[in-house]
């Protein structure tokens, strides 16, 4: 097998078999794995696996890659961190072309020296790559007020099962010239397309950043104090929800109801100076008015570390359990009150944390409780998410558990769609075989 | 010509009154704001729900005849031409807003609903729907869906895509689907995403969830004045650089100053080169400081005068202006093409020294309009159909436009859709294997491209010729 990769690429960019264990997914493992140099290289593993009919997971650093089910066939994994230039950055038009093993923390620093950033906050934020987290659409708390990375994605260039390289979008900010193929690919989670370059859409980094911590006595509280933010003419850039657990994990040591457990929301109300003082002074008033406890201003050293924690969220180390729901807004707290009730029986304590403005919610727990337990809780879980409109994602969980569940929950009216497209664009399966919504 | 027992079974679905199918009526749906080509439908009909969306599309789908769905008819590509003949089914009589939710930001509207509709059903609670197209007063959201409609606060605010959160549709077979949601993220690939921009290629749009946001609590309407055209787009570099995002950047030049002052009287200044409307928007708290900042980016940039807009009534008044200054351009030309390229914003400069030299080689007036904040585009080329051979230069001209967008490595179109007026530009723009992927996208929601048929991608039918005399475009 080797032999005949090492015929069509560079043998250095094949890696020593030993190396396969660190490309473990889900306990399963590839029979060889490949760090390819160029965007020709990568085409050509491509074209070999598919006439092979191997299974290929393609690799940024791997800091998502417990999502999905596992792959049905992984003989191959593509790491592609060497494909990690900067192709163009016209820092006056605010867009950059990168390649997508580029890892973000060293696209911040690039962007931070003319003050523009990509505004996202995923967990791994430093290894993870931008191609890696453009297949996984991830983000974070600011998606309330900046979208995701479907929303800054505006030109895209993927190398198809079958090698050939396609490009969608252009390296300009508007662009509706044939179909939006950035969006395609953008959360296909590597079934479709081996991502490979990318245009970015970026933002102005803002003059300073602030966060306030409100502790809660309830959610019905939390939700009204969310409620009248959202209802009022303040403007923040997140508006995290976290019940009382959550909060114990996020939170600043200094706060009062710390070991308490009291649930909190926290408003990140980044901008202008003085429009960041004005928003301070208003969340007061409104705290004021529903007679909540008074908002704590995290100083800035307390600040970056309650974020990072915020961010990290989602991929904790040592946690048995992750799921993420997506809701509506308006249901957060009690999607999240009644997740925990459904769960406190068989002994499992469920921290959460909320983009309480976007509906994204996930659950998380340290202990790892018997996988009967863990099953079930998932499905009520996902009952849960379905009455408050939306679905539930298994992220992590024992293997066996997630071989007894449909981690993506089940599949849409539009499931036949999204199965045709799977079917045109990769009709032998190659890349992440079974992985992901439906098995695909 | 329709068989009669297809035009029976369509009368059977709708109501007889709701199917146009005399010649002379028929005249006004032979194309949109693109005037340039046309083509004559076999009927119109107005289905009243997706329900009768759906019996229409399986009846003609049964049939084998093409069909497409029409909105209010404002695109400027040509999009819901019947190119080659065929059905159009008009979604105006679906212009229901059916729920407003405040509390989760979202409006869940039928596709007739005309876009500045959502805004003002909002607007009593500080709310308003983003994406605001300069024809918002008549275009519909089934049309901004399938176009991904821009305008002029898409700068800060997004198109159309990102404002929409999930979709109810027709498929060419008449079946319904549901695709995103109310909620946001649903897990699967993004079709939700696919289908917006897909000039109704892929399905017909029968209702829409989208995000209302709050109004914002404070606006500050700049008018820069300037003497030279590249004063005014070095400015918009300045602008972009200078660390702040404003709400809108537009553009207009002298051509178009001077006709909408003569439509308007709104005071601009006609002998001014060119003009710059810079719009911040957000909290009261800091907002005067950064207008500082902006006027001293235009007044470096050579701004001969910076208006502040002194109140809301001025601020609308202004916009207004901009907003119906294609309308203007009937008092220049008995007839006009608008494109729509886009390019690095940075490259502004050049591109309208390029557009000048364009101008002047072909001998067609050209006005420019435009969204310059995001580099966006609006060449309105002057032309009198019945010279056929100013119809020709017009044509030549447009593709040397948009000829050096694509070699800028910008678009050739930046919210007004391919359409049937672009396709031949698209094997510029991209390649063989990029159109194939296309295609076969194509291929899985539309097999027998009996919907809308002939956009976008080129075919083996000839260009339409470019008829005239005809009518003015309907603005
Ligand atoms: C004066 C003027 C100013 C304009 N300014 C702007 C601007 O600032 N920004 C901008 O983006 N555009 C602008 N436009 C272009 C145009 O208004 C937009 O493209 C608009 O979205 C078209 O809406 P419509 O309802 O008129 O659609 P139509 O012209 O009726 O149709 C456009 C396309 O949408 C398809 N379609 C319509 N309804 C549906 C549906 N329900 N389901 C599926 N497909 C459907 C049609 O088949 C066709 O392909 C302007 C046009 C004019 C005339």
């Amino acid at each position: 097998m080797i032999e005949s990769l090492a015929t069509r690429i560079d043998p250095c960019a094949i890696l020593d078999p030993s190396a396969c264990e660190r490309f473990a997914v889900e306990g399963r493992r590839p029979s060889v794995a490949v760090r390819p140099g160029t965007v020709e290289e990568v085409s050509r593993v491509l074209r070999w696996a598919r006439d092979q009919r191997f299974g290929v997971v393609p690799w940024g650093n791997g800091t998502l890659m417990h999502l999905g089910f596992p792959p049905e066939r992984y003989d191959l994994a593509l790491q592609l961190d060497r494909l990690n230039r900067v192709v163009d950055y016209p820092s006056a038009d605010m867009t950059i072309t990168v390649q997508a093993g580029l890892c973000l923390g060293s696209l911040q620093r690039i962007l931070g020296e003319h003050r523009q950033y990509l505004p996202i906050d995923p967990p791994n934020a430093g290894q993870a790559t931008i191609g890696g987290l453009i297949a996984a659409n991830a983000g974070g708390p600011r998606r309330h007020s900046e979208g995701t990375l479907r929303d800054m994605v505006i030109g895209i260039q993927v190398v198809q099962a079958d090698g050939s390289v396609v490009k969608g979008g252009s390296r300009v900010v508007k662009n509706v010239a044939g179909y939006d193929l950035c969006k395609l690919y953008t959360g296909s989670f590597g079934t479709l397309g081996v991502i490979i370059e990318t245009t970015l859409k970026l933002r102005l980094l803002p003059e300073i950043e602030a966060s306030v911590w409100c502790e809660v006595e309830s959610p019905a509280e939390a939700e009204s104090v969310v409620a009248a933010v959202l209802d009022s003419e303040l403007c923040p850039v997140f508006l995290e929800y976290l019940n009382g657990a959550g909060a114990r994990a996020v939170g600043p040591a200094e706060c009062h109801g710390w070991a308490l457990g009291r649930p909190a929301v926290l408003a990140g109300l980044d901008g202008p100076l003085e429009a960041a003082q004005w928003q301070k002074d208003r969340l007061r008033a409104i705290l004021e008015s529903r007679r909540a406890r008074p908002g704590l201003e995290l100083a800035d050293d307390v600040q970056k570390s309650v974020r990072d924690r915020l961010f990290q969220f989602r991929s904790p180390p040592g946690h048995a359990l992750v799921a993420k729901a997506n809701v509506l807004s308006s249901e957060v707290t009690r999607f999240i009150e009644r997740a925990e009730q459904a769960v406190s029986a068989a002994g499992i304590p469920v921290e959460a944390q909320a983009h309480a403005a976007s509906g994204i919610v996930y659950l998380r727990s340290r202990a790892a409780p018997p996988c009967e337990a863990q099953v079930s809780a998932v499905q009520v879980w996902a009952k849960l998410a379905a009455e408050a409109g939306g679905c539930l994602v298994m992220e992590r969980s024992d293997p066996e558990v997630k071989a007894r569940l449909d981690v993506w929950g089940p599949p849409r009216s539009d499931f036949a769609l999204q199965k045709a497209i799977k079917q045109m664009l990769d009709p032998h399966r190659v890349l992440n075989p079974g992985r992901f919504i439906g098995r695909l | 010509m329709l068989k009669p027992s297809v035009l029976t079974q369509l009368a059977e679905i709708v109501g007889p009154r709701e199917v146009i199918r005399d010649p002379e009526e028929l005249v006004v749906y032979e194309c949109d704001a693109y005037t340039l080509e046309r083509d004559g439908p076999l009927a119109v009909v107005f289905p009243r729900d997706s329900e009768q969306v759906s019996r229409v599309v399986r009846c003609l789908h049964a049939e084998g005849i093409p069909f497409v769905a029409r909105g209010a008819g404002t695109g400027l590509s040509g999009g819901c031409i019947p190119a080659g003949g065929g059905v159009i089914i008009g979604l105006n009589k679906m212009n229901r807003i059916l729920e407003v939710d405040y509390r989760n930001r979202r409006v869940v509207v039928e596709p007739g609903v005309v876009n500045l509709w959502v805004t003002q059903a909002v607007a009593s609670r500080g709310f308003l729907y983003a994406p605001d197209p300069s024809s918002q007063m008549s275009c519909t959201i089934g049309g901004n869906v399938a176009e991904n409609s821009g305008g002029p606060h898409t700068l800060k605010y997004g198109v159309t895509t990102n404002h929409v959160l999930g979709l109810e549709i027709v498929l060419p077979d008449g079946d319904r689907i549901e695709i995103g949601g109310r909620a946001e993220g649903y897990p699967g690939y993004d079709l939700t995403g696919l289908l917006v921009g897909s000039e109704g290629t892929f399905g017909i749009c029968t209702r829409a969830t989208m995000r209302i946001i709050r109004r914002p609590q404070t606006y500050r309407t700049l008018l820069g004045i300037f003497e030279t055209v590249d004063d005014a787009t070095n400015t918009v570099s300045g602008v972009i650089a200078s660390g702040i995002l404003p709400a809108a950047l537009e553009m207009m030049d002298q051509l178009i100053i001077q006709a909408v002052e003569a439509a308007f009287h709104f005071g601009f200044p006609t002998d001014a080169k060119a003009v710059l409307i810079i719009e911040l928007d957000g909290l009261e708290a800091g907002i005067d400081r950064q207008v500082g900042r902006i006027r001293e980016v235009c007044v470096q940039n050579g701004a001969r005068e910076v208006r502040l807009a002194a109140s809301e009534e001025e601020r609308l008044a202004l916009w207004a202006s901009r907003k119906k200054a294609f309308g203007a351009v009937g008092r220049l030309s008995p007839n006009y093409c608008t494109q729509d390229g886009v390019i690095p914003r940075t490259r502004l400069p050049e591109m309208l020294r390029l557009i000048q030299r364009v101008s002047e080689t072909y001998g067609i007036r050209i006005a420019n309009v435009f969204h310059a904040g995001d580099g966006n585009l609006h060449p309105i080329l002057l032309y009198d159909e019945r010279d056929r051979d100013q119809v020709r230069r017009t044509l030549k001209a447009s593709g040397e436009i948009l000829k050096a967008c694509i070699a800028m490595g910008g678009s050739i179109t930046g919210e007004h859709g391919v359409g049937i007026e672009k396709v031949s530009y698209m094997p510029l723009m991209f390649s063989p294997e990029d159109l194939g992927v296309m295609a076969s996208l194509k291929k899985i929601f539309n097999p027998q491209d009996l919907l809308n048929p002939h956009k976008i991608f080129p075919d083996s039918r000839t260009c339409m010729e470019p008829r005239g005399p005809g009518r003015q475009a309907p603005v």
